[in-house]
């Protein structure tokens, strides 16, 4: 089994005025990492990146403890499912051709899991993708990713176009993959009451930069907010303000544990709300 | 067979009935209507299909998810290549079937129906089977070209696929401006010599020759 299955060291990649910048994460196998950003922090280039599907300027990956990803058909990618925006789908083909033509790309495709996922997800066999919904295509895809005994799951915003029943029930499925300790998922998503559920680590990126890249728990352990008034606000040394809400009321704060000064109340925090201080804080800075 | 082949061919499956109801019509109409105009119209369609290809191939949000599955860069690009070469035999072969019915239906008609008379059906003077055989080459020369460009560069950036696309349709323009003053033998023998060139570069012949060209440019 291997030790990581994603190991990325130093990468960069310059796209015109964007740039990922000296990125480096890693997640051990058996795990879920959660990877968080704002629309165009640089998600959905990471993980081309990481599948070597555009050239990075400088930088290693290892995948399944594999560098040599994307260079045959028969590289580490057969153990891989990949979730990315359903519009790459073939659009003319129904999903009874897409299997045949993905048992074409993958050794180990099964056709019998396959046809499960698309009786569990209700998808019409015979119905053209381009005429399925957003939803169903996400779902299309996700069945594809599902449908090979892959042991990494590699998903840019799955759950993109799903409803709250289909949502719960692919988390669900998440869950159970990674029973197996030598199955693991990178998953991206906006909804991060969802990451929360499942993760195990959670990395965040904003502007092509990861800010963090931690196990969920800590992150938990090591944040509190702090109600306060605007004058309590004033006296806490601005370093250990990591983000602050002025309000109606008063004051939120998002701090370290350990800074919390006595006196304030420690309230424990989701990881919905460090990122929304983080995120607004980022941007109080530009 | 790979996925990309499979994936290309059952597109092929879809789009290959209009391209062969596109040919046979057109060419029918052309032997009958006897006008050069349509002829040209005709076998510039040949050089559009190919570009077309190329482009569907490497152009398309399909590719960013294909360059995910485990597929290589040969089989990627051949796949594109191999169906532009099926076009080319459709057309060919559509051309070949289209102008002994005409010629036939002609001959049969015997002027009646205002359809030419047998000694009147001729095609551009007697050029168009050159010109047929000029674009075909045109034609696989730009997407063999273009496939064994984007086989090296299939993941730098769009500026330079760019830049590399107008090279390779300048060359082509060039090598096409020499080759048009030719003999249809000469250019039936570009064409030949062009597919094999294309095949040693592009397709993985031998597991050797595909590791070497493996080693050679990754990365």
């Amino acid at each position: 089994m291997s030790n990581n299955a994603i190991k990325a060291t130093g990468l960069n990649k310059k796209y015109g005025d964007f740039e990922i910048k000296n990125l480096s994460l890693s997640l051990p196998s058996g795990c879920i990492m959660g990877l968080i950003g704002e629309n165009g922090a640089g998600k959905s280039t990471l993980i081309r990146l990481l599948m070597n599907a555009c050239d990075r300027d400088s930088g290693t990956v290892s995948l399944l403890d594999d560098e040599n990803v994307g260079y045959s058909e028969d590289d580490v990618r057969q153990d891989i499912g990949i979730v990315i925006d359903p519009a790459c789908l073939p659009q003319n083909y129904n999903p009874v051709t897409l299997g045949k033509i993905m048992s074409g790309f993958y050794k180990k495709w099964d056709n019998d899991e396959y046809n499960k996922y698309l009786d569990l997800f209700e998808i019409d066999r015979k119905k053209k993708i381009f005429n399925l919904s957003t939803g169903t295509k996400m779902k299309l895809m996700i069945a594809t990713a599902l449908s090979h005994d892959a042991k990494l799951l590699i998903l840019d915003e799955p759950t993109n176009g799903l409803d709250p029943m289909v949502r719960e029930q692919f988390l669900d499925i998440l869950g159970d993959f990674t029973l197996d300790a030598g199955h693991s998922v990178l998953i991206s998503s906006h909804i991060i009451s969802d990451l929360e559920k499942i993760c195990d680590y959670v990395a965040y990126m904003h502007k092509g930069e990861l800010k963090f890249c931690d196990e969920k728990d800590k992150l938990l352990d090591d944040y509190r907010v702090v109600k306060c008034s605007e004058a309590q606000l004033d006296d806490l040394p601005k370093s250990s303000c990591i983000g602050a809400k002025k309000g109606q009321f008063g004051c939120e704060v998002l701090l370290k544990s350990d800074d919390v000064p006595l006196g304030f109340t420690k309230e424990r925090t989701t990881l919905e709300e460090i990122i929304l201080f983080m995120a607004r804080d980022g941007k109080e800075r530009e | 067979m790979n996925g990309c082949l499979n994936k290309s061919l059952t597109e092929m499956k879809s789009v290959g009935k209009v391209f062969i109801a596109f040919v046979l019509i057109l060419g029918i109409i052309g032997v009958f209507a006897q006008n050069d105009m349509i002829f040209s119209f005709y076998i510039t369609f040949i050089a559009i299909s190919s570009a077309s290809q190329v482009l569907e191939g490497n152009g398309t949000s399909w590719q960013t998810y294909e360059y995910m599955l485990p597929t290589s860069c040969e089989q990627s690009v051949s796949a594109v290549y191999i169906v532009s070469v099926i076009y080319n035999g459709i057309f060919f072969l559509g051309t070949l079937i289209t102008h002994i019915a005409g010629g036939l239906i002609c001959k049969a008609a015997d002027g009646a129906l205002d359809l030419p008379k047998p000694e009147d059906v001729t095609i551009m003077d007697g050029e168009f089977i050159k010109l047929l055989l000029f674009f075909s080459f045109f034609s696989l020369f730009m997407s063999g070209l273009s496939c064994a460009y984007f086989y090296r560069y299939r993941h730098i950036s769009n500026r330079k696929v760019y830049i590399g696309a107008g090279i390779i349709l300048l060359v082509s323009v060039a090598v096409s401006g020499i080759i048009i003053g030719s003999e249809i033998v000469t250019l039936s023998w570009g064409i030949v010599i062009h597919t094999i060139i294309i095949s040693l570069i592009v397709f993985p012949l031998s597991e050797k020759f595909s590791e070497f060209f493996y080693d050679k440019y990754r990365g």
